[in-house]
């Protein structure tokens, strides 16, 4: 679903990513972990198409597709969802008027006609008590007023509506505590689907108690460095980074 | 001479007329004062020298109703509506009034009541009158005059509404409206200046609202003229013991527009409510000055006024706050945010707070910014085009002003010409009810 290979970004000509090289297939959760400043932000911003990065060298294929062609809003139509480590406020903006203009926003993407209001509402009524949201959240301006929680359970939210085939979860875990993160790691358990991939970006290991990964990947430098099981990622939280980063070193 | 004096003089009414000595008067303030220059502190950001010598007449035309206009005629069942000055009987009612309300044409007044007016035509024949409340003192011809007794209250609103055609012509227009409004009435008055594509009009409009002891008044006024037009505007509002005035003002067209706002809040427990949106797209220069006088203890103002500026669009504020010595216990806040949409838009807001009382309450504020780039990012990340983020964005920098509409098909109307504006279709109003 998603191959990266050798990719190399810079920031205000500053190295970051240094020869990326990634394997995503369908239905797989895959986890990046890695040191303060080792590219783990940078890489969820470029596969979502921020502007600000210069991609130096190298390639994402997503489905067949160069994904680095491609803007924000046609990686959207594509399949690909960013969750925001810091979710954007957008005050005057209801949850459900901005839901509605990017449903129709990625169908259009697709070729398909604007969704029909009624089935619309019922959808998103129907996604707000599968996740366990109130219904007042769809009425309230895009993630202002929300407590740290309530915006990683919108982001949640958000990615339940849109149905990605590609979810990019960059630190969802930050800043929540242990019942927030449970929350939230529910919802995104019940998207998980063989059609469906998901990249969790992560500092921390705890995540994973919650989000059970397929395959860990460390980044460090710019580069996955190691990859393994669940079980690197326990190591690396019983040891650190440091003995890594000495091995390859 | 300059073509200020030489309107001041073509209009200036006979000395025979009813209330022609008065009248004169005003228009010799105007003469004597001339086109202002932005050596004057509220004219410094407005310049109406590059109007050169303008070169007005009165010749009405007809005119075709937009489609986007009818919603909003066809709002109330009451309306008063003019057609370049001059009254358009087919297109008013006022049938449906209640007999405490009484609404009059001023061209009615001035030939059978004129005596009714003096007072406040003379506040524009003082020397320190603002200029074109001034000349538009001198010169009205026609407009309402609006009375509500003691205690009355119109359920709908009165819409007042001055169209201007594509008169190929620079048509020359006063339109006056006088509110009184008696004790505890109530009163939402929208005030419309429209012009269609291609009129050229230049408008000098006053609207003098007393609201009287406990009343409540709302003022929604939409300053929607076209491209090639003038707009100078003023507004006053007395209001006298716990009277609540809201009045909010929205300016999306002309190609020079200002207004002046004087709220006197004379007694105490005044309140005062002034919102206003503003957008100047290129070529558009738009301009309010605000000001607000707490001249007794326990008056409140509320001022919230929002800005846009695209292409090399400009737009001015100033909000004057003035808190008098006697003014003790009183409440003051004011925010003034601005989002430029080009590198060569501008926009310059300037809070003037005057405080003489010393237990006071005031809170001011005043930002100019652009389009946050994270939030742009955003939207699109999750789908939605560039043009539509951007839109959908601006639309929600203006809601918490359109909001605070509380006519429900003026908001949609203004919610559906801000959409029109921004030229992208906005997702369709819902509501998700519990």
């Amino acid at each position: 679903m998603l191959t990266i290979e050798n990719l190399q970004v810079e920031v205000d000509g500053k190295p970051i990513l240094r020869g990326l090289n990634l394997e995503l297939p369908a239905g797989q959760v895959h986890a990046i972990m890695g040191p303060n400043g080792s590219g783990k932000s940078t890489l969820a911003h470029v596969l979502a198409g921020k502007p600000g990065y210069t991609v130096t060298g190298g390639s994402v294929t997503f489905n067949g597709r160069d994904l680095l062609a491609l803007s924000p809003e046609e990686r959207a139509g594509e399949g690909v969802f960013l969750a925001f480590q810091y979710p954007v406020e957008i005050p005057g903006v209801n949850n459900v008027y901005m839901l509605k203009a990017a449903l129709n926003g990625i169908r259009k993407h697709r070729g398909l006609g604007e969704i029909n209001a009624v089935e619309f509402l019922a959808m998103v009524k129907a996604k707000t008590a599968s996740l366990g949201l109130k219904e007042s959240l769809l009425n309230r301006p895009v993630n202002q007023g929300f407590s740290g929680g309530e915006k990683k359970r919108n982001e949640v939210f958000q990615m339940s509506v849109l149905e990605p085939t590609l979810a990019v979860l960059d630190e969802t875990d930050s800043g929540l505590d242990i019942d927030a993160l449970r929350i939230v790691a529910e919802g995104v358990n019940q998207l998980r689907d063989p059609k469906r991939s998901f990249l969790v970006v992560t500092h921390y290991q705890r995540l994973l108690d919650y989000i059970v990964p397929d395959v860990v990947h460390v980044l460090a430098q710019g580069q996955i460095i190691k990859s393994g099981t669940r079980e690197l990622a326990l190591e690396l939280e019983a040891r650190g980074y440091d003995w890594l980063l000495q091995a390859v070193a | 001479m300059n073509w200020l004096t030489t309107l001041a003089q073509a209009h200036a009414p006979g000395l025979e007329s009813p209330l022609g000595a008065l009248r004169q008067q005003a228009l010799a303030v105007v003469a004597a004062r001339g086109v202002p220059t932005p050596r004057e502190e509220s004219w410094k950001y407005t310049d109406l020298r590059p109007l050169g010598e303008l070169a007005l007449v009165d010749a009405p035309a007809a005119i075709q109703i937009a489609n986007t206009l009818a919603p909003l005629l066809e709002s109330t069942p009451h309306r008063l509506v003019f057609v370049d000055g001059v009254l358009a009987p087919t297109l008013s009612a006022l049938d449906a009034l209640p007999p405490s309300v009484q609404v009059r044409t001023l061209s009615e007044v001035l030939a059978h009541d004129p005596e009714s007016l003096r007072a406040t035509l003379a506040r524009y024949a003082a020397q320190d009158a603002q200029v074109f409340a001034a000349l538009n003192a001198g010169c009205a011809r026609d407009g309402a005059v609006i009375e509500l007794a003691a205690a009355s209250r119109l359920e709908a609103p009165l819409l007042v509404a001055f169209l201007n055609s594509q008169n190929p012509a620079r048509c020359f227009t006063a339109p006056l409206i006088v509110v009184k409004a008696d004790a505890h009435s109530q009163l939402t008055l929208i005030e419309l200046h429209y012009g269609e594509v291609g009129a050229q009009n230049l408008s000098a409009a006053l609207t003098d609202i007393s609201a009287g002891a406990g009343s409540q008044l709302a003022h929604y006024r939409l300053q929607i003229e076209a491209a090639e037009a003038l707009h100078l505007g003023h507004l006053r509002l007395a209001l006298g013991e716990q009277a609540q005035v809201d009045s909010h003002s929205f300016a999306f067209g002309a190609k020079l527009a200002r207004l002046d706002i004087n709220a006197e809040l004379a007694a105490p427990g005044a309140a005062v409510t002034l919102n206003g949106l503003f957008h100047a797209q290129a070529g558009q220069h738009i301009d309010h000055q605000t000001k607000i006088d707490h001249a007794a203890p326990h008056t409140t103002s509320n001022e919230l006024y929002r800005g846009l500026a695209g292409g090399d669009g400009r737009g001015v504020f100033r909000g004057q706050v003035l808190v008098r010595p006697n003014a003790q216990k009183i409440a003051a806040k004011q925010a003034s945010h601005n989002l430029l949409l080009s590198p060569n838009a501008e926009i310059d807001t300037k809070p003037e707070l005057e405080i003489y009382a010393d237990d006071v309450s005031c809170a001011h504020g005043a930002t100019v910014g652009q389009l946050d780039e994270n939030a742009l990012f955003y939207l699109r990340s999750r789908g939605i085009p560039l043009a539509e983020a951007h839109a959908l964005l601006v639309f929600g920098f203006t809601q918490d002003v359109v909001e605070q509409v509380n006519f429900a098909p003026l908001r949609e109307w203004l919610a559906n010409t801000l959409a029109g504006s921004a030229d992208v279709p906005l997702p369709e109003k819902l509501e998700v009810s519990e």
